[in-house]
């Protein structure tokens, strides 16, 4: 059967009628291989309407600076400047052409004052510069097409068959990525590592081990050591270990393989396997043997004995270290009173509701400008009734501390927030911030910048009170929060 | 194992996955904001039960359940819809998805520069699709163009960004 295009096409648009439905269904269960596909384009494409989210909300901010420049004094033209261009080096990438086109063509259609000019010359010279390049000279190079060079087409692409998901204590002799390409060797000199195959099978090895990605979603070599395989879902049954010696095909267990040169051993700790002996040299199969749980085999030369089970050799996790990365600290999911819903539509609660609060850097990039200090806010009540407390506006109310050595009167508090639903007002200890622009759109995702004396901030302790409008009865905010102008940062008091 | 690495574990395995998480409730709700809610409610309920993760199972069957159960519920509140595919389809894609983490980040990186090659019409097709949020029949008329051959396009820009992504991913390796 072949590919519905237009019928796959509108179901990622999300407007496939019923007919078009049942036709992808049909494609779908056609063969195995055609869902995998269609998960593999959703993923892809949710990964490319992050990409283009975040450059659409970067050209925003772009906007958004460009176009409060005339109600600025010189001093936060600079600084605008610098924060744009600082922009440039920050991790989720430059500023692309498009952004700058965008606004290039919103300067194009907006007076430009000799101040501004005259000041962007000095503050965001390389970074305007070009934008106002770009929409002289005529806009970026459109001509550009995908190029699939030579070298590129003719080099066959590696296949991802594992995973590694685990370390403790692990030593390599070159270091594997978190990707793991068949025909890879590693030896594990030290510690433990946890690999997952394609299929889900979990392996853990333990040094010393030399092993070897074969060209299979559920397979590997092991040329020496100790590992256990672990194949605990349906998905992953079948999982091949082949040895000096043997192949060990899983059946759906757990179960330990201690190899050399000479010797493989297999012991079954839960469930059942078939080894199958592998005359030297023409990795053609003798003799099979099934084994289940309690069992054990040792074989030699391919001749295969019966052993005693020893459980107590083979490790049962690689989990007490996880693998270095840019992981969620999820150091606050407790109910955290620093957090509070206070009132809802305006009337307060007899009994303020703790929020959760994650110190989450990845999860929304969008307007997160400092991911590694954003919080995600959330709270989804256990005990409301369906419907019960929909299309409310929630009052989230925090206290941030500003030290001491921030002068208030250069200083602005900048969030960068992303709400479900939209911010629908902020209260600075108990004043009322305008931040109508933001409200009258009912914007998702956007950046407040209050200067701080003008809003009453203080040194020490203020209340930061946000009020968000909510669709359904779950609620999250997750924003950024800092002094721009000032190395200081914010802290939230955590009572 | 101790709470905190749980925690560490469950943390990390929920960045690894959050997107093929998103990509199945996409699937199973043909609706990308009550996708995007959903996956706050699984989010949360994720960090809510950290410690019912047992970490010799896969992740990603742990968080699928929790994400099925969030979907059967949004389908009885929705239960006059048939715009969604029937659970025998939805289990199918249950289980086509990956065992293992994609390469995000490779992904990631790669993009940018696969995007920078698009020809000018595709990357104002991505762009209305994506940033404007417009459907091919509302992007036709932008680009002059009929909303079946928007839809043509869309489809091999897609494939072919995909491809690109592969071949760079590749060959930086």
């Amino acid at each position: 059967m072949n590919e519905p295009t237009h019928e796959l096409e509108a179901y990622y648009a999300g407007t496939a009628d019923e007919h078009q439905l049942r036709t992808i269904e049909a494609w779908l269960h056609a063969d195995p291989a055609n869902a995998r596909e269609f998960m593999d384009q959703l993923h892809f494409r949710e990964l490319l309407a992050e990409r283009l989210h975040e450059r659409s909300n970067s050209t925003a901010n772009v906007l958004a600076e460009l176009a409060d420049l005339e109600s600025k004094s010189q001093a936060d033209i600079v600084t605008v400047g610098l924060d744009l261009s600082s922009k440039s080096s920050m991790d989720r990438g430059p500023l692309s052409k498009h952004d700058l086109v965008a606004a290039g063509s919103y300067l194009l259609h907006h007076t430009l004052t000799p101040k501004v000019i005259a000041t962007l010359a000095t503050a965001a010279a390389v970074l305007l510069g070009v934008v106002l390049a770009i929409v002289l000279l005529g806009g970026p190079d459109e001509q550009q097409q995908i190029v699939e060079g030579p070298e590129r087409s003719n080099t066959p692409t590696p296949t991802i068959v594992a995973n590694l998901t685990a370390e403790h204590e692990a030593v390599w002799d070159r270091r594997p990525g978190g990707d793991l390409y068949a025909g890879q060797r590693f030896t594990l000199t030290q510690g433990f590592a946890e690999i997952t195959t394609q299929r889900g099978a979990i392996i853990i090895l333990e040094a010393p081990a030399t092993i070897e990605m074969m060209d299979s979603s559920n397979a590997i070599h092991l040329h020496a050591g100790k590992l256990v395989g672990i194949c605990e879902i349906d998905y992953s049954k079948g999982l091949l270990v082949r040895t000096p010696q043997l192949d060990i095909r899983d059946l759906g267990t757990r179960f330990g393989v201690d190899t050399n040169s000479i010797t493989t051993e297999v012991h079954v700790l839960q469930g059942e396997i078939e080894a199958a002996t592998v005359l030297s040299g023409s990795g053609e199969e003798d003799s099979v043997a099934r084994l289940v749980e309690g069992e054990a085999l040792s074989c030699e030369a391919g001749d295969i004995q019966r052993i005693t089970l020893d459980a107590n050799r083979f490790a049962t996790s690689a989990h007490t270290h996880i693998l270095p990365g840019t992981g969620l600290d999820l150091s606050n999911t407790e109910i955290d009173r620093a957090w509070q819903i206070t009132a809802i539509d305006g009337e307060l609660l007899n009994e303020p509701i703790g929020l959760n609060v994650f110190i989450d850097a990845e999860r929304k990039k969008l307007a997160i400008n400092e991911p590694e200090l954003a919080q995600w806010i959330n709270y989804s009540p256990p005990n409301w009734e369906e419907g019960e407390n929909d299309n409310r506006v929630y009052t989230l109310q925090t206290t941030i501390v500003i030290p001491s050595n921030i002068d208030l009167d250069d200083s602005s508090l900048v969030m960068d927030y992303v709400a479900d639903d939209y911010v629908a007002g902020l209260v600075i200890n108990g004043r009322p911030a305008d931040i109508s622009n933001l409200t009258s759109q009912k914007k998702r995702k956007g950046r407040i910048i209050l200067s701080a004396s003008e809003h009453g901030l203080v040194s020490g302790v203020n209340t930061v009170e946000f009020q968000i409008f909510n669709r359904i009865k779950h609620i999250g905010l997750h924003m950024s929060w800092r002094v721009q102008g000032d190395a200081g940062r914010l802290s939230t008091i955590y009572p | 194992m101790y709470t905190n690495d749980q925690r560490a574990v469950v943390a990390q395995e929920w960045q690894r996955w959050q997107v093929s998480i998103r990509a199945y409730l996409v699937a199973a709700v043909q609706n990308y904001h009550d996708a995007e809610d959903l996956l706050s409610q699984v989010a949360v309920a994720v960090a809510q039960d950290f410690e019912k993760y047992d970490p010799k199972t896969p992740f990603i069957r742990w968080a699928l359940a929790i994400a099925r159960n969030r979907v059967l519920n949004y389908r009885r509140q929705k239960a006059t819809s048939k715009l969604v595919f029937s659970q025998d389809t939805l289990d199918l894609l249950e289980r086509a998805m990956p065992q293992t983490p994609p390469a995000e980040s490779a992904t990631r990186a790669a993009l940018d520069d696969c995007i920078n090659k698009l020809q000018d019409r595709s990357r104002q097709a991505l762009t209305l699709r994506y940033e404007e949020d417009l459907k091919p029949a509302e992007i036709a008329p932008r680009l002059n163009m009929t909303p079946t051959a928007v839809t043509s396009m869309l489809h091999r820009m897609h494939k072919a960004l995909a491809k690109c992504v592969k071949q760079a991913i590749a060959s930086d390796r």
